[in-house]
């Protein structure tokens, strides 16, 4: 693994773990101004699962979230000296990722896809639906695959919302953004990041309400 | 009074304690006495933990490695010169520069367009009125009966060469056809010698001649050199005709 590899070059450097695990987030960043790869491999370990998510989410398309991931890091090494400090690094990462995203258009493109294709359903004709792909370690047991079951209709669920209020509510509730980071991120005001969290929650309650009372009833 | 719609509407926010405190005390009262509305916020809360409880979807396991790579490559890339930079520029801001070239590129065109475009000049009648057409018959009468010069074998028509305005519209007079006897000097001038038709009509006479004198014509060449030459003219409305 990648994050093997970068303990092991800091070990190299003469550095300490001790000395990554205390180096600040604007170390990381200087570092990684000043050119340095290893840093820039800290900065990918760290925040690339999350930015390929948070695409994957929103496109529903793994090979488009792997290029726009793998873009977003490429613009962001290109554009760390611009990044002033103003919000967290995740913020601003999510910004350029979203942007990015936005720009191939390939969310927006797929708008009138994400009405007919479900992460549930068969995809790109797999036999397999792309929730079954998610990798899982879990054990297989009754529990897990109720809740697998759960989490499937979720994420279906999910692509039933509008895109502009999915990704407020995806930044709030799965990557637990603040509303002044969402509305940094998606330069939108506070107010409306409020009214499109609540009409994705809305919109997500009307889809699932009756299968969470069928789950409870159960 | 806080009403349900209003409490649903602020539930999401209530959520997320990002009411103000009014608001927040008001929905509070309102929850003690609506279950309802309690209902309502415990599925949207249900809603909320649920996403938050969502395994993180793992990247492919190469990615990482493959971004590092890429932009090690980068890094390894010759200095670009630059044109490359102002490429990549352009590429990066694609949808500001294509609206920016768009509105150019328009107002390129509409600019050219207008360039080429110019007022329509208010010609006089008369102005447009000359228009030349002489028969060979016609010619060979009127010079049959004024000149030799038709017997040289490089005699050559006189033509209309250039029409000023003379300000006279001869369609004014609403008599037609106007018959003249013009002669056409060696130097290009018109001048009249008789008004045919109709006769006795002393202002159509000046008008004519008015006219006449704003023409300027190619003389009639016989041996290589201009030569005086009389014409008929039939006025007929705004044609001049030979």
């Amino acid at each position: 693994m990648l994050s093997v590899a970068v303990a092991e070059r800091i070990l190299d450097d003469n550095l300490t773990v001790a000395d990554e695990a205390s180096a600040s987030e604007a170390e990381w960043i200087e570092r990684v101004r000043q050119g340095d790869r290893l840093a820039f491999e800290w900065l990918v370990v760290h925040y690339q699962p999350s930015v390929y998510g948070l695409l994957y989410r929103l496109i529903g398309d793994a090979e488009e979230a792997r290029d726009l991931a793998q873009e977003t890091f490429l613009r962001v090494y290109q554009k760390i000296d611009q990044f002033r400090g103003e919000a967290s690094l995740r913020t601003w990462i999510y910004r350029i990722a979203l942007r990015q995203a936005a720009n191939h258009r390939r969310w927006w493109q797929r708008r009138a896809r994400d009405r007919t294709i479900s992460l549930d359903g068969p995809h790109n004709g797999q036999q397999r639906a792309v929730i079954e792909t998610l990798p899982d370690a879990r054990p297989n047991s009754e529990q897990v695959l109720l809740d697998r079951e759960r989490q499937q209709h979720l994420e279906w669920a999910l692509r039933q919302v509008k895109p502009s209020y999915r990704v407020a509510v995806i930044l709030r509730d799965v990557e637990g953004c603040s509303y002044e980071e969402i509305a940094h991120i998606l330069r939108i005001s506070v107010g409306t990041v409020k009214s499109r969290i609540a009409r994705g929650r809305e919109r997500l309650r009307q889809v699932l309400c009756g299968g969470y009372r069928d789950a409870e009833d159960d | 009074m806080m009403n349900c719609r209003k409490c649903q509407k602020l539930a999401s926010a209530y959520l997320d304690r990002q009411l103000t405190p009014p608001e927040h005390r008001d929905v509070l009262q309102h929850l003690s006495r609506c279950a309802s509305c309690r209902a309502y916020l415990g599925e949207l809360d249900e809603v909320s933990r649920r996403l938050g409880m969502l395994p993180p979807v793992m990247p492919p396991a190469t990615l990482a490695a493959e971004t590092v790579a890429a932009v090690t490559r980068l890094q390894q890339r010759p200095q670009t010169g630059i044109w490359t930079t102002l490429a990549n520029w352009v590429m990066s801001h694609a949808r500001p520069v294509s609206a920016v070239a768009s509105f150019l590129i328009t107002a390129v065109c509409y600019g050219a367009i207008l360039g080429q475009m110019k007022p329509i000049p208010s010609i006089p009648v008369s102005v447009r009125a000359p228009m030349i057409t002489v028969s060979a018959s016609q010619y060979q009468w009127i010079n049959g009966l004024s000149s030799s010069s038709l017997e040289a074998p490089s005699y050559t028509f006189p033509r209309i060469r250039k029409a000023q305005s003379s300000g006279v519209s001869l369609a004014e007079m609403k008599t037609t056809p106007i018959v003249v006897v013009a002669m056409i000097h060696a130097d290009g001038r018109a001048s009249l010698i008789q008004l045919v038709e109709p006769a006795g009509t002393p202002q159509l006479m000046e008008l004519v001649r008015t006219a006449l004198g704003a023409l300027q014509f190619r003389p009639a060449m016989a041996g290589g050199h201009p030569v005086p030459t009389r014409l008929i003219l039939m006025v007929d409305r705004m044609d001049v005709r030979g």
